[in-house]
């Protein structure tokens, strides 16, 4: 029971409430203790002839057994309602911390593996942090009571009817020694079956054209069985458990009724005595049974608990703040050197850049070249290593993350929004943003002959994901939700890729005015977007490879010129040979 | 990611359905000997449960009432072997019981692994491959209880009750009915659990589903979140589904805690009564002592099956939603077969006006016409989405053209069997794929070739180096070949398609991944080995493609231009734009130049 020691921070706030569960559940037992009594004075009063006595007996059994379910109700729900609490308080940490990760972290762990955390390993917290205790509590209580009524009873009785219950708990213990063992290798070879699988849909092409089909699951099939095998090993353990914990109770029984018998034929007893006596044995019987399976429960708590370490283990983030005032200063940028890397993967080698507040920066390349890795970085969802980034002379690395984003308006290169209605999503920002703002920024991003055209207007319902809406639409949406929320910093990676050439246009020539005096950087594939700007940089492979105005940097040989040159050959073949 | 959470399955509110339960009874046929031992078990197992309430019975009404002690040891001895019987009977059944459900679980693996593999393309297309994981795994796993928990319990609590009701009635009449008289509040007390019960939880696993869309929906838009400062609100939001999800779960507790607290007054009732009237007939001499006992314990037995009443109907549940999504991946119709036999032919390849679209809507290919003649080296360039892929995964049969017909040695591919036409090519993709396991079993699956092919075959493909680090033919590749550098896989890819030496090879960007030195060592492999064949090469770097004898320039799903490399490069079209293109984005002229003068 050590690894229940976990659970204690979260029963914690609810303390009082268990506390009251406690004590209901004190009360049931105790009145518990009473019906066995009632069962000997009953039957002690028909011994003596007394009718009148045995109905008294029967009405105050029949009582206590009403008030036990009142009592027995009250510490039920005090133990479950404190259990689902603790499952949203868990969940709810789980959340905040998430919330609190860098994007690394999201690159190092699959959104299923996540989300399967806010699954399943709640329930099994959520199972033992209820069942599992109240159990646990009741047998404790149940135990106490129950050998305190015995010994009074009969004290050496006792000791002979309990003889059974030591010897139950080393076979337990053993049998659960093998169990642990057992299940170990029964996870072990499941997981080699879900890797079949995985590897079955995932290289289903390359089985189809290679006709691997009969191979494969072949393979499959003896991998099957050698988890079936260890199945079968585990079932015939676990098969021992149930009779063992069946069986102790009636065992305690017999012991009781042929040594107690004897008393009661030598007069050293009542039979109303050695009745009771069984009544309280029997009470065992059920706790008990129930034990094994609560030490199932704590095994999967705790390793749902191991999962949970890596999010639960980290620190408390600061509380979030609310929606704030942005801020609108725009920020002059100097990078000095800056490398960058996904893990062991470098994408940016020395880049090296000064712009000044309020200028508009073009940043050119292909496919790959590092364009959006930068803005990633500009926007501080990576982190960069000190003394790369300054924004107005101060590291970047040492501004707290999210007061730096108060100043940035982003459009990450395939946004997502919210399932909702498009009102939400353009106000995602704002949230208490007013019909005058909604209006203003979907004609700048020039969305309001459509959403005219919506049978619910800003009301429709974009779906999970914004899967109601085109692609360019949700592309507006995102740049119309930037816009509303507005800051001195612009980070447009590459905001106009699903609109045809012309909406883009419009839409660019539309927000052009609303971006003056903010610093901008506009990442495109395309360098004919850029031709307005003040400043482009190229990127080659992760390098700046040139940097200057448009119109220095069309008049230069260089890569620049390549990607103009690319891009009119493109156009072309795009025009129908 | 776009399409939704793919690694969340809706839950179905969807009660116990007997279609179903059926269709999984019938699965239980192959090992129906050992679930009819279990279920012939059944009645053993109450008859020693019940005999023992008798025994005390006759422990207490012939020996200690009357004081008599002879007989007694004997009386006491048929107990324990009454509880040795229970205790080997419940182990063999519980043993039978859990074997059976493991077996069945191993037989729908086996079964959905084999459906998985024989599914058409499209449908992987739709599937992200989580949720098809899940189907065999944890899907399985929910139902093994169903078997156990669900058919053999079910009835096992049905024989007990019987028994104990008839044994009840054999020792006395009367007081069975008194005993009895809290069956009716009991049975509508069950009735308002089963109905509010199934409301309370459908409530509650609609309001878990949204909440665990909320938290797939903020992962996927974690950046989101953090770019427009929105944690607070998040959270805001969050707490507000949790609270609704919070309370829907304690209308289920209050049902589960009233359920157990009602059955338990129940039963003390019970007890109650038989103490009331079994004492009444002892003062009156109708009965024993011992039957009085003996009817306690009955009471108490009646009442075990209804205790863990809803814990079982929520294991129901949920094995109920997941053998509805098991079965629903079995019933997924297969790849359709042809009839055709495939006649040996030197593998020439023919397209006449085939036409394609993935969704029905966009087309893909757009009457495309193409010829590869038997042993000529064939180039499909064109840009990104041209449809290059596409033509390839027609001609291995992946999908039918929605208009024209492929031909290979003059016969319709559509009127053979896919697998006959696949086993006339080989196919390198662009993703090098290889499975976790040895080498020998991943460059011959079937084990047609001997030690001395395989080897002359890895060398052919400058892998020995590779094979001799692995440790021969019987060395690990890791799960996806990890182990490898990917040239050296996709090395391995080549030379698993050369193994089974087909007519055609396939190479889809198949040197995409490689370094010009490794490109080099293809370039050799496929000229050792693949003179006699036809080749279909798919260039990302069109220099691979300039030595081809004949180059198909796609565009937008049709071919613009046909011809050799010196010829599509003097009519200074669409390929000799493409041309100009690759030396902007940086391929060294000098080396491309070599490449065409070879």
């Amino acid at each position: 029971m050590k690894s229940l020691r976990f659970l204690i921070p979260y029963l914690r706030p609810y303390q009082r409430l268990l506390l009251a569960g406690v004590v209901w559940l004190v009360l049931t037992n105790a009145l518990a203790m009473v019906i066995p009594w009632m069962l000997k004075g009953g039957i002690e009063a028909v011994e003596a002839g007394d009718y009148r006595g045995l109905i008294r007996f029967a009405l105050l059994l029949a009582l206590a057994a009403v008030l036990r379910g009142g009592t027995r109700q009250l510490s039920r729900l005090r133990f479950l309602r404190t259990a689902r609490r603790i499952e949203v308080d868990l969940r709810r940490d789980l959340l905040t911390r998430l919330l609190a990760q860098d994007a690394p972290f999201f690159d190092r762990h699959r959104t299923g593996d996540l989300l399967s955390r806010f699954s399943n390993d709640l329930t099994n917290i959520r199972m033992l942090a209820g069942f599992g205790v109240l159990t646990l509590a009741n047998a404790v209580l149940v135990y106490l009571f129950s050998v305190i009524m015995l010994l009074s009873l009969a004290p050496g009785l006792t000791l002979i009817a309990l003889l059974p219950y030591p010897f139950m708990l080393i076979v337990v213990k053993v049998v659960s020694r093998h169990l642990l063992h057992h299940s170990t290798r029964v996870q072990e070879s499941l997981g080699r079956v879900s890797e079949a699988v995985e590897e079955g849909v995932s290289g289903q092409a390359v089985i189809r054209a290679g006709n691997l089909a009969e191979d494969r699951c072949r393979r499959f099939a003896d991998l099957n069985d050698n988890y079936l095998e260890r199945n079968l090993v585990l079932a015939r353990l676990r098969a021992l458990v149930l009779p063992v914990m069946t069986v102790i109770g009636p065992l305690a029984t017999l012991l009781a009724l042929y040594f107690g018998g004897a008393r009661v034929v030598a007069g050293a007893l009542s039979l109303g005595e050695l009745i009771a006596f069984n009544a309280y044995l029997v009470q065992l019987a059920w706790p008990t049974l129930l034990l094994g399976w609560v030490l199932t429960l704590t095994q999967r708590a705790a390793a749902s608990m191991e999962r949970l370490d890596p999010l639960l283990g980290t620190a408390e983030p600061p509380p979030f703040t609310g929606t704030v005032a942005r801020d609108l200063r725009a920020p002059g940028m100097r990078a000095d050197g800056l490398d960058f890397a996904y893990g062991e993967r470098p994408v940016l080698h020395g880049l090296t850049f000064d712009i000044p507040p309020g200028t508009l920066v073009g940043v050119a390349g292909g496919t790959g070249s590092g364009k959006s890795t930068l803005l990633k970085l500009l926007s501080r969802l990576y982190r960069p290593e000190a003394g790369m980034v300054f924004v107005d002379g101060e590291d970047l690395a040492d501004l707290d993350g999210a007061a730096y984003r108060r100043r940035l308006a982003a459009v990450p290169q395939e946004g997502r929004l919210f399932s909702g209605t498009l009102r939400e999503n353009l106000l995602y920002g704002v949230p208490d943003g007013d019909d005058g703002l909604l209006q203003q920024i979907a004609e700048a991003v020039c969305l309001e002959e459509e959403v005219v055209n919506f049978a619910e207007g800003y009301a429709t319902r974009v779906g999970e994901g914004g899967l109601a809406l085109s692609g360019g639409q949700r592309q507006r949406v995102c740049l119309g939700r930037a816009l509303a929320a507005d800051g001195g910093l612009w980070l447009l990676d590459d905001p106009f890729s699903h609109l045809d050439a012309g909406t883009a246009r419009e839409v660019w020539t539309r927000l052009r005015p609303r971006l003056a005096g903010r610093t901008v950087f506009l990442a495109s594939g395309r360098v004919s977007q850029l031709q307005g700007m003040d400043r482009v940089l190229v990127l080659k492979d992760g390098c700046i490879c040139q940097q200057g105005t448009p119109a220095e940097l069309a008049a230069t040989e260089g890569c620049y010129a390549r990607l103009a040159e690319r891009e009119r050959l493109l156009a072309e073949l795009e025009e129908p040979a | 990611m776009r399409h939704g959470h793919p690694e969340l399955d809706t839950v179905s509110g969807r009660h116990l359905d007997w279609r179903l339960f059926r269709r999984f009874v019938a699965m239980v046929r192959p090992y129906r000997g050992q679930a009819v031992i279990a279920l012939g078990l059944l009645p053993f197992i109450a008859g020693v449960k019940l005999a023992q309430p008798y025994l005390i019975k006759l422990l207490i009404d012939n020996h200690i009432v009357p004081g008599t002690l002879d007989g007694f040891a004997g009386l006491a001895l048929l107990f324990l072997l009454a509880l040795l019987g229970e205790s080997l009977l419940l182990f063999a059944q519980g043993y039978l019981v859990q074997a059976v459900g493991q077996r069945i679980m191993a037989d729908l693996r086996r079964q959905g692994f084999r459906r998985l593999l024989r599914l058409p393309t499209a449908f992987f297309d739709r599937h992200p491959s989580g949720r098809l994981v899940t189907r065999l795994t944890s899907d399985v796993e929910n139902v093994g209880e169903l078997f156990g928990a669900g058919v053999i319990a079910s009835v096992g609590d049905i024989v007990t009750l019987i028994g104990i009701v008839t044994a009840m009635f054999w020792l006395s009449p009367n007081l069975t009915l008194v005993a009895l008289a809290v069956v009716p509040p009991l049975l509508i007390i069950l009735y308002l659990f089963r109905r509010n019960m199934r409301d309370a939880m459908r409530q509650v696993r609609a309001r878990l589903a949204g909440l665990n869309a909320f938290i797939a929906e903020r992962i996927a838009g974690i950046g989101e979140v953090r770019l427009f400062g929105q944690q607070r609100r998040t959270l805001d939001e969050f707490e507000t589904l949790q609270n609704d999800y919070r309370d829907s779960t304690f209308r289920t507790i209050e049902w589960d805690a009233a359920l157990y607290s009602l059955v338990e007054v129940l039963s003390a009732l019970a007890i109650a009564a038989i103490l009331w009237q079994g004492g009444g007939e002892v003062l009156t001499g109708i009965a024993g002592f011992g039957t009085l006992v003996a009817f306690i314990e009955y009471v108490q037995k009646f009442f075990i099956p209804l205790r863990d009443l809803s814990a079982k109907y929520s294991v129901l549940q949920a094995s109920n939603a997941s053998l509805e999504r098991i079965f629903e991946l079995l019933d997924e119709p297969e790849e359709t077969v042809g009839s055709e036999t495939y006649p040996q032919g030197p593998g020439e390849v023919r397209f006449a006006g085939v036409s394609f679209s993935y969704d029905g809507k966009t087309p893909v290919l757009k009457g495309l016409d193409l010829h590869i003649g038997p042993g000529e080296r064939v180039a499909l360039v064109g840009a990104t989405g041209s449809g290059k892929s596409t033509l390839t995964r027609l001609l291995l049969r992946f999908y039918r053209p929605s208009a024209g017909h492929i031909f290979i040695d003059g016969i319709d591919i559509d009127e053979l069997d896919p697998a006959e036409v696949r086993r006339r090519i080989g196919w390198v993709s662009q993703e090098p794929f290889l499975f976790a396991g040895t080498l020998r079993a991943n460059l011959d699956p079937a084990g047609i070739l001997d030690d001395a092919a395989l080897r002359a075959l890895l060398a052919d493909c400058g892998l020995e180096e590779v094979a001799e680090r692995l440790g021969g033919l019987e060395g690990m590749l890791s799960e996806r070949g990890r182990n490898l550098s990917s040239g050296e896989r996709q090395l391995l890819c080549l030379a698993r398609a050369l193994a089974s030496d087909p007519a055609l090879l396939i190479l889809d960007e198949a040197t995409s991944r490689l370094d010009s030195l490794s490109e080099e060592r293809v370039e050799a492999a496929l000229n050792r080995a693949g003179r006699a064949r036809s080749i279909l090469l798919i260039a990302h770097r069109l220099r691979t493609a300039a030595g081809a004898d004949r180059i198909y320039v796609l565009h937008r799903g049709s071919v613009a231009e046909v011809g050799g490399h010196r010829e599509l490069l003097a009519q200074g079209g669409l390929y000799a734009r493409l041309w100009r293109l690759q030396e902007l984005n940086g391929e060294p002229e000098e080396t491309a130049g070599d490449e065409v003068q070879r």
